[in-house]
Formats: structure tokens, sequence, C-alpha cells
């Protein structure tokens, strides 16, 4: 014993770092008594206390799924062993309860060896759930994945399952929701002494439950929004949904949706893989799901026909008309199958092939939505804005129940007869208004889904998809449906009533839609529904909340009614700041959204801000979404656009498209704005053939997307034709035919008084004016003048436009006075509110000079020039036109004055710009050539023998050279903004 | 030296929304745990799902943010946290009106106050118990994946309440061999223990809100 560490007791058999320390060890009782920490273990592993179900004492939990937990259960009195199923249904409460036990008892009706039996339903507290019988058996896809299950007995347990499943129809019950987990395999036993061994049998679970769910709102059988919840199920569940219901096609649910969910546990049980993998997520899998074509069992496993391929594949066929017509139309295949026959099943022929090709390469522009699009269309579409149908079947249903009832009390014998006869009935009559209805509700309800597919929900841009063009329905009238439908589904008795957080969504997700078809009336009236709904359920700061006040801000933007947007963009701005923090993605959102009313309120610096805040706050957090960034640098580069940094605009504008292709796809709206406000910028710079090549592929490109009545399509179709205009009077007759186009569309699609309208009018009396169509001019600039005075205010610049341009109709009418009048008062609201290097401001001076000019006060206009000269010197960007357009302005006056030199030397710097610079155009040299004939014919009057009746032959000689007939000189009035959409 | 490898790297792994296994994992490890203290907290079978539920809902968003620093703060008291945000949405939800059917609860709830600024030493006491069984199961599974049947068989009897005597004669060995194989899993489950807390404290999240269920 030489120490005391070896006397003490034995060294520790784990490294110190692997002990508790002291407290600790006291926590777990390992301390201090010897049993202590025995009592700790046994209190772990004892079963948690779970209480009652309603009147069941709760054994064990025996499982749960997307839809809810599965306990095992005793029933009082019987002492039967059940199982209890608490559906994950929320609270339900009135009208929903009774709904639920319809339905459960419509179920508990189904009376097959196949299908488990429902004993009945209970309300506990409030929630669902579902008492059925015990089943103590695996899922098919376990079963039949143990080694050495022949493929017979496989397809006889199916066929099985294929019979209990067309029993169910035969009642009028879809299953909707069937999956391997649902189909239970009660296994025999292995060591029995029977001979022959009993057959496996299968147990059909949870008919029912699919419609109990969805009625509660919970969404669609298999991956509703609940299921977003948790992260298992989530993504296991649609892997055997049919393309209608991940559509979100409600109306298209019949038994064929069964039928396919059929095929694919066939294809997992006879393969042992899924047909349409999950592995990609859930995006991937809807794509593959609606889109691609799984490999021929035959493909996956060896050993199998091209028969049991066909009738496999012909089960999960895309379209449902093209899949068996009923469950018992697949078993009596089976059965064919199993028995030696030929099975009915074909393969889908060469043409059929073509189609399903050409539509996919169609839907796959409708797919590349993002992740949470595909989300929505969960939790929102299938849910189903679309309930009418759902609803008038309820109702004929309750009122068959109804009728029943009193039957019942009348004479019990009577009631299965009478019973069978209303179901029978009901079935028929259903099938006959389905019928009916079908052919009529067809085109409006496709066009609802895809609407809300597409469209609605692919709404970050302003691309709202057509799928359903030329088809005669209106989008605004799909939209309005959908709306009316909404509200029918929010009234007492209706799908959403007391759902006030769904009816929300939905009224901020129709709101947002009529946004983005410029609908500003029912988009403001939604959205404020909307808010107020949100405000009510989780209050004012909350983010959901404030996400419904940026697009309320947008909202009011669009409709011009700016400074209630400014008003409510800053309340919330600063409500999101204090209660959710300045990085955050309301906040930011909101941020954006007010800086578009601010920009269109002419305040350039504080809309400047707000973007920059927002590209800022969106690089340091990687999570919020990458497209509110590309939208506040679109708006940024609109704006820089509007405050004349037009090189700095098209760079910005550049590298945003760039990341937006990278980051959306170059088919993106998104990508569509950006294209659109870049070839804006270059126009601008005076580089008009690459402007107008630009804009033409954008317009053809959304006309083929969008349609040519889309607000995106009508604002470059505008676009268009400003740039032909641009380029000159030989442009102008394509220019007025877009125009002439264009106007009506967007006085339909958008209303008289939108802005878009106004601008694309303001344009074309442009185009008149030049044309020296002057009546035409004066009364079209008056008509949008009195509009934007009313709607946007006297200070606007777009009012500010419509005035200049009214002053120039008046100059070429020779009003002089008139025209002056206008362009000072102009002048100084410009240099007030865009400051004095604005363009508009500079331009508008130099139409001061032209305007005083023809009333021969010339030191007058050669002050104004002189100002505006220095004023494009000064402002930034690529200004030598405008310079050079000063400069004869003022070498003009300088004439008059019989300055001869300085004119001369003004003119001679202006010629050398127009004849360098790429942008000039052949207008504008001859105006100066024309200036310096003026001039040296002046100077040679004065100095008869300097030799100027020389140079001003010369410059003639020039002038004709370039083949055009002098005009009088007009006044130039200040570019149009474009439409720009934010 | 047992880094905390195992824990940190399922953490990372929820980082990735689309690792179902991670999440199975979470789930299978800390579900139980939850719903325990839940149904301890007076919260009726069905309503104590839900409030897992949630609590699992809100954990996936902030697992998917988190970063890894030891430094701030254990990971139970973040859960504990998340817990009772849970527990207080769940006593703000609308409908409070409907009759909880529950016997085995018979309608007792404590209140918890709002948030988790108030303290309540009862919910500490339960929450802390209830992470000492969490801890002890999961080292059970851990020795009966690990130690021989005969020791696992032996140990159940043990916890079932069978004396030394008892068991010496059932599984026909000395006393004092009884009590080195108990002596051994006792010894194996701190050692686990110890690394499983070592693991946890390796977590760091900010707590979340829980919302209060709508509709």
């Amino acid at each position: 014993m030489s120490s005391p560490s070896q006397s003490g007791r034995l060294p520790a058999e784990e490294p110190a770092d692997s002990r508790l320390d002291a407290d600790l060890r006291k926590v777990f009782g390992l301390g201090a008594g010897p049993e202590d920490w025995l009592a700790n273990v046994r209190r772990a592993v004892a079963m948690v206390d779970l209480g009652h179900l309603g009147q069941f004492q709760v054994i064990r939990e025996a499982g749960r799924g997307g839809q809810g937990v599965v306990y095992q259960a005793r029933q009082p009195g019987t002492n039967r062993t059940v199982a209890a199923k608490c559906l994950t249904a929320g609270e339900l409460a009135g009208a929903a309860v009774a709904r639920f036990r319809r339905e459960i008892e419509a179920t508990a009706a189904l009376d097959h060896p196949g299908i488990v039996t429902v004993h009945g339903s209970e309300v506990v507290n409030g929630r669902p759930v579902m008492v059925m019988e015990w089943v103590d058996g695996e899922p098919i896809d376990a079963w039949s994945g143990h080694p050495g299950q022949p493929l017979v007995e496989v397809l006889e347990v199916f066929w099985h399952v294929c019979d209990a499943v067309h029993h169910a129809h035969q009642r009028g019950i879809i299953h909707r929701d069937l999956k391997p987990s649902n189909i239970l395999i009660i296994r025999p036993d292995r060591h029995s002494a029977v001979a022959p061994r009993p057959a496996a049998r299968p147990k059909v679970l949870d008919f029912g439950v699919a419609k109990v769910l969805e009625s509660a709102g919970i969404g669609a059988a298999s991956a509703g929004g609940e299921a977003t919840l948790t992260r298992s199920g989530f993504v296991g569940t649609p892997a055997y949904a049919a393309p209608e219901q991940l559509r979100g096609a409600p109306r298209d649910i019949d038994v064929r949706t069964d039928v396919f969910a059929l095929g694919v546990i066939l294809y997992r049980i006879v393969t042992g893989r899924l047909p349409f993998s999950p592995e990609g997520g859930l995006a991937a899998l809807v794509a593959a799901v609606c889109e691609s074509d799984p490999p021929a069992p035959s493909l996956v496993r060896a050993g199998l026909d091209r028969e049991l391929d066909a009738i496999v594949m012909k089960a999960i066929e895309k379209e449902p008309r093209r899949r068996y017509p009923s469950v018992d139309a697949l078993a009596q295949d089976i059965r064919r199958y199993i028995d030696g026959e030929p099975v009915s099943a074909v393969p889908p022929s060469g043409w059929y092939a073509l189609r399903k090709l050409v539509r996919r390469q169609r839907l796959a522009f409708a797919l590349s939505g993002a992740v949470f699009v595909l989300t929505v269309v969960f939790g929102v579409v299938a849910t189903g804005l679309a309930v009418q149908y759902a609803r008038e079947r309820d109702a004929a249903q309750r009122s068959a129940r109804a009728e029943e009832r009193a039957r019942r009390d009348a004479d019990a014998a009577r009631l299965a007869e009478s019973r069978l006869r209303t179901q029978a009935q009901q079935l028929a009559e259903e099938a006959q208004r389905h019928a009916e209805e079908a052919e009529a509700q067809r085109a409006i309800a496709e066009a609802v889904n895809a609407f809300l597919n597409e469209d609605v929900l692919a709404a970050a841009g302003p691309g709202a998809r057509r799928e359903h063009r030329g088809r005669n329905v209106r989008l605004r009238d799909v939209l309005d449906e959908a709306a009316r439908r909404l509200d029918a589904a929010s009234a007492p008795g209706g799908r959403f009533h007391a759902m006030p957080g769904v009816q929300a969504a939905l009224h901020e997700t129709i709101g947002k839609a009529y946004l983005e078809l410029g609908e500003h009336a029912p988009a403001l009236s939604h959205l404020e529904v909307a808010y107020e709904g949100r405000e009510r359920l989780k209050g004012a700061e909350n983010a959901d909340t404030l996400a419904v006040r940026a697009a309320q801000v947008t909202a009011l933007t669009e409709a011009g009614r700016l400074d209630d947007a400014e008003r409510i963009g800053q309340s919330a701005l600063e409500r999101a700041r204090s209660a959710l923090g300045s990085s955050s993605t309301a906040a930011l959102a909101i941020a954006n959204a007010l800086g578009v009313t601010q920009r269109k309120l002419g305040r350039y610096d504080a809309a400047e801000a707000l973007y920059r805040e927002v590209l800022a706050g969106v690089e340091s957090q990687p999570g919020i979404r990458a497209t509110l960034g590309l939208h506040a640098a679109n708006n940024l580069g609109v704006l820089l656009d509007n405050r004349g940094r037009y090189a700095e605009a098209e760079a910005h504008l550049r590298a945003t498209v760039a990341r937006a292709v990278e980051l959306l796809g170059a088919d993106d709206p998104l990508v569509f704005t950006l294209r659109g406000n870049l070839a804006d910028a270059i126009a601008a710079q005076g580089r008009l053939p690459e402007a107008v090549s630009e804009l033409g592929a954008l317009l053809e490109h959304k006309q083929r997307v969008l349609g040519a009545d889309h607000p995106s399509t009508l604002v470059t179709t505008n676009s268009v034709a400003f740039a032909m205009y641009t380029q000159g009077s030989a442009h102008d007759e394509q220019a007025e035919k877009l125009w002439l186009d264009v106007i009506p569309r967007m006085t339909r699609v958008l209303g008289e008084e939108h802005p878009n309208t106004l601008t694309t009018q303001s344009n074309l009396a442009l185009l008149w004016w030049r044309a020296n169509r002057l009546d035409e001019s004066e009364q079209l600039n008056r008509r949008v003048l009195e509009t934007r005075r009313r709607v946007l205010g006297p200070d606007h610049p777009d009012t500010l436009t419509s005035l200049n341009n009214l002053a120039g109709v008046y100059t070429k009418q020779g009003r002089q006075e008139e025209c002056l009048a206008i362009l000072v008062e102009v002048l100084g609201v410009q240099q007030r509110t865009l400051g004095e290097l604005h363009p508009h401001a500079l331009t508008t001076l130099g139409n001061c000079a032209i305007c005083l000019q023809r009333l021969k006060r010339w030191n007058d206009a050669e002050a104004y020039s002189r100002q505006a000269l220095a004023g494009w010197a000064a402002a930034p960007g690529d200004n030598a036109l405008m310079l050079a357009q000063c400069r004869r302005q003022l070498a003009e006056s300088l004439t008059a004055l019989e300055q001869f030199e300085t004119a001369e030397a003004e003119l001679l710097e202006a010629l050398a710009i127009v004849e360098r610079h790429p942008g000039a155009g052949k207008a504008r040299r001859v105006r100066v050539l024309r200036s310096l004939v003026a001039l040296y014919e002046a100077w040679h009057s004065a100095a008869p023998q300097a030799g100027h009746d020389v140079r001003a032959a010369e410059h003639r000689s020039a002038l004709a050279s370039l083949q055009e007939a002098p005009r009088p000189p007009g006044a130039a009035p200040a570019p149009p903004a474009p439409n720009r959409a934010d | 030296m047992q880094a905390p490898q195992t824990t940190v790297s399922l953490l990372s792994r929820l980082r990735d929304p689309h690792d179902e296994a991670a999440w199975r994992d979470f789930d299978r490890r800390y579900r139980e745990f939850l719903l325990r203290f839940c149904r301890r907290r007076g919260i009726p079978l069905a309503d104590a799902e839900d409030v897992v539920q949630r609590v699992f809902a809100s954990l996936t968003k902030a697992l998917a943010d988190f970063t890894y620093d030891p430094a701030r703060g254990r990971f139970r008291d973040y859960l504990y946290r998340c817990a009772r945000n849970g527990i207080s949405a769940w006593l703000a939800r609308p409908n409070r009106d409907v009759v909880p059917l529950d016997t085995s609860v018979a309608g007792h709830v404590t209140p918890i106050g709002a948030g988790d600024t108030g303290r309540d030493a009862d919910a500490e006491r339960i929450w802390e118990e209830e992470w000492v069984s969490h801890h002890y199961r999961l080292a059970m599974e851990t020795i009966r994946r690990t130690f021989q049947a005969r020791s696992v068989a032996l140990f159940d009897r043990s916890i079932a309440g069978a004396t030394v005597a008892e068991l010496a004669a059932e599984f026909g060995m000395s006393e004092q061999a009884v009590h080195k194989v108990r002596q051994r899993i006792r010894d194996r489950m701190e050692t686990l223990i110890a690394q499983q807390i070592r693991e946890e404290d390796g977590l760091d999240v900010e707590p979340v809100a829980v919302r209060p269920p709508s509709g």
C-alpha cells in the first residue's frame, strides 16, 4: 500500500471529465443514497400519464403523423381496445363539430372486412377524435418489403385493398389520402397449424379523415397547411397525392384520385421504390408528380413484365381521364394479371406522349416559381377557394339527412330502405349535377386554379401569368369570382366562417392579386379587410399585420393617393422599426414601398435614403427574401434615372438584371421589369436603336408570356412607342399606331385616372405636337393635365410635365405670352421640388429662353440660355446634346443682339458636338446648320465685305445635302418620364 | 476526449430544412420530454400534443438559423423558455370557454403568466425533474443497446423493485456480482449523462415566441 490513492479506492473507470460535477450529481441522485438514482431511472422510464381522451383511458401512443396522433385506448364498460385518433384539426366549434360528426358517421356506415371499423367520434376539448377498431398490423409497404415475399401474394393483397376502396366508392366515400401507412396488413401466424396457411389480410384506415381535415380548413388531404408544421409527414404524404390534388383542383377530385394513389402504392409494393421521389423536397416532388413520367416498374426491379408496367402506369396517369375509370376496373386488371389473362391497360400512344411533352414544356414555366409558392398552394388553394361545389353538396346532404331523421322518427322499419334510397338518389343527383356543372364550371374553375397557382401566387412581380388566354375569361372576372367565393365561404355556415386567420390570408392574397392587376379600388378594400383581420388576431405590431401594411402603401401609391400612402407608410414604418427592428423584413418591405411613394412625390432624397436602407438591410441579413433586395435595387435604378443620373442608373440596373437572372431565371416578371427600366435608362442617354431593340424583344416576350392586356405588357408597349418616337419623326406612324392601340387597353384594364394611362396619353400628345397636329395635342394635353392636377396634385412631376407640354403647344400656336407664363410657373415648382440641376428644371429653362426669343426679348433669352448652359454643364451625366442645344439657342439670341463672334463660337462648338455624338441624329445637325446660315447671313448684312456670305453658302449646301427641308424651330418639351414599374 | 460531436452535428444538421433524419432524431429525443412536462403542468393530453407541436414548429424556425456559440447559455434553459411560451400561448388561445373533458386533470391548470418574464418555482422544479428523467431515458436507450442482454434484464428487474438477494437468486449469481453489474450500469449512466449534458450545453439559440393558435 504505497499511496493513499491506491489504498482508498479503485481508480475511476472513466476519465475525470466524464463525471458530473457535485451539483449535478446531486440533481441526478447520484451522490446520496444508493437507491436514489434507481428511483430516478424508474421515474424516467415509467409510462407518461396520458390520462383520458373523453371516456377512453389512454394506454399508449401508437403512432403519429401529419394528421394527428393515434393512441391505443380502452373503452370503459366494454373494456374493448380501440384506436383513438386525435386529429390535428385545430379546435372545432359549432357547425364544424357537426360536420365532423357527420363525416365520421358516414364512414362508420362502411362495413367491409378490408376496412377498419369506425366506432364513432368524440370531440374532446374542441378536438376531433376518431375512435376505431384496434388493428395490430404493419403498413403494406413494410409487409411487401419482407425478403422473399412472393409477388402473387402481394398482388392478391392489393386486390383486396382495391375491393375495399371500391366498396367505399360505391357508397359515395372517396378516401383522398391512400398511402401505405393507411393500409395495414394483419400477418398470418406463420406457425399456424392450419393448412393452407391463412392469407395476409389488409385493413384500410382513415376513410373520411381527409375530408374532415379539409372541412376544418386544414388543407389538402395529404399535405395540408398543418403539415408544414411537422417536418416529418410533410414530405411523406404528397408522394401519393394525385396531380389534381397537388394543383389544388378540389373539383377534380373523384374516384380516380384514389386510383392514382393506389397506382403509386402498387408501384411501391412491387418495386420497393416510389415512382416520384420525395428526396428533392416538396417543390421537386410536386413538379415530378405533375410533370414527369417515372420509369416503368420493370426498369426499376428485374423480373417484372410489361403488362404489370401497363397496369401501374395506367393507374398513375397525370390526367384522370387517362386512368382507370374506377378502382374496380383497376382491380379487374389485377385479377386478370394474376389469372394470366390479357389486361385492359395499354401503353399510351405516341400522339399522347407528344401532347404530354408539349404540355410539360408549357407548364415547366408555370412551375418555375419558388418553393413558398407551392407551399401556399397547399395551404390556401387546396383548401379551396372553389368551395361552391362542395358547399352545394353539403347543403344537399344536410337536407337529405334532415329528411332522413324525420323518417326515422316516423317509422324505424322504413329507415333502412329510405336511407338507401336517399343515398342512392343523392349519389345520382350528385353525379348529374356534377356532370352538368362540370362543363359550365370547368372553364372558370380551371381559370381560378390556374390563376391562383400561376398568377396570384407568383405575384412577386407584376407577372400574373395567363394560361387561360383566349378562353373568354377575363383575369379580373376570375378574381372577382374568387373574391365572391371568399365572401360566401366567410359567411355563417361557410367553410371559412369563424376562421378569421384563413380569411385574412385570402383577403391579403386576393388584394395583392388585384394590386398586381392595377385594380386599386378592390385591392385597397381587400387589403383593408386583411389588415383589420390581422390586427384583431395578431395585433398591430405583428410582422404579418405589418406586411399587409406594406402592400397597402404600394396600393395607395399606385392609386395616386400619395399623401395617404405616405401617412400610413410612415406610421407603419415607425411601428415596424420599434416593434420588430429596423432590419426586420416587415420594416424593410414597408421602407421599400414608402420609397416609391416618396419618389412619386418627387422627394428623391428621402426615397433614395429608404432604398439604400433596404439594400443595406437585405445585405446584412441573408435570410431575408432576396427578391425584396432586387425590388429595392430596381427602384433605386428608376430613381437614379428620374434624377437624371442616367449612366449611374444604367450601370446599377445592369448589375441588378444579372443578379436577378441568376436568382430567379430569365423568365421572371421582375427580370422583365428590370430590363424595361434598363432600356429606358439606355434610351435616356440617347442610345436609341439599342433601347428600341431591347424593348422590342421584351415586348414580344411579355405578349407571349403574359398576354397583350397584361398591365406589365401595356407598360412595355408604351416604352417601345416612346423609344420609337425618340428616334425621330420617321417612326411617328409606328409609334402613333402603338399608342392608339394601347391607350384604350390601358383605359379598360387600368382605368382612366391611372398614372400609366395618363403618361401614355401624354406621350401621344407629344407626338402630335411634334407632327404639328396642335389642336389634337392641346386637347389631349389639357385633359391629361386636368386629371393629373386632380389625382396627383399641382406640384406632382407628372402634372408639371403636362403643363410644360401644353406650353410647347402654345408656343407653336404663337400664343407666346401664355406659354411663358406657364413655363415660369413650372420652373419655379421644379426648382423647388426637384432642384435646380434636375433635367426637367434645366429643360424648362431652355424652353423659357425659346419663348423669350419668340417674344423678341433677346436679352432675357440670352440670360436664360446662359443659366441653362451652366446648369447642364454642372449636372451629372452625359449632357453633351443638351449643351449643344443650349449653345445653339444662346447663339440665336446673340445673333439677334449682333454679337456675331460670340454666336459663331457657340454654334461651331454645338456643330462639333452634334457631328461627333452618336445619339445626335440628323434633326439636331439640321438645326445647328440652319442657325449657322442665319448667323452668317445676318453677319454679312452687318459687315458685307468680310466674306460671311461665302460661309453662309457653304453651310447652306451642307444643309441641302442633309436633304431635310428647313422647318420652323419648336420648343422642346421636357422628356416625359416613361412608365416605370416599381 | 469526447467532444460534443453528436449533438452539435445534429443541431448543425437541423439548419438544413431538408434533413429529415436530423429532425426525426431531434423529435425522438425531445418530444417525450416536452410532452411530459406539459402533462405535469396540467395540460390535457390533446392540448399538450398541440403545445409540443407548436414548440417544435417554432424550434424548426429558430434552429434553422442557429449558430454555435457555447458561451451563450444552456440549451435546457432556452428550451424551458420555449416550452413556457408555448404554454402561455395555449393559455391565451381563443375558445377558452370550452370545458376541459380530460377527467384526469380535473381542469386544474396552474397559470404561468405571460411570456417567460415571470418565475414559477413549481414549474422550474418540474422542468428540472423532467430534464433529469429525459437524460436518464436517453442514457437508458444507450445502455439497452450496448450492454449484454442479461445485464439489461437484470437491471430492468432491479428498476421494477427486485432486491439484490432476489436478483442473485433469479440470475444465479452472487450478490456481489449483482452489485457489480448495477455499479457498472450506474457508472456508465453517469458518463453518458455527463456527455449528453455537455453536448446539450454546446447549443445556443435565441428564444422564439410561440404564437397562439389562430382561427
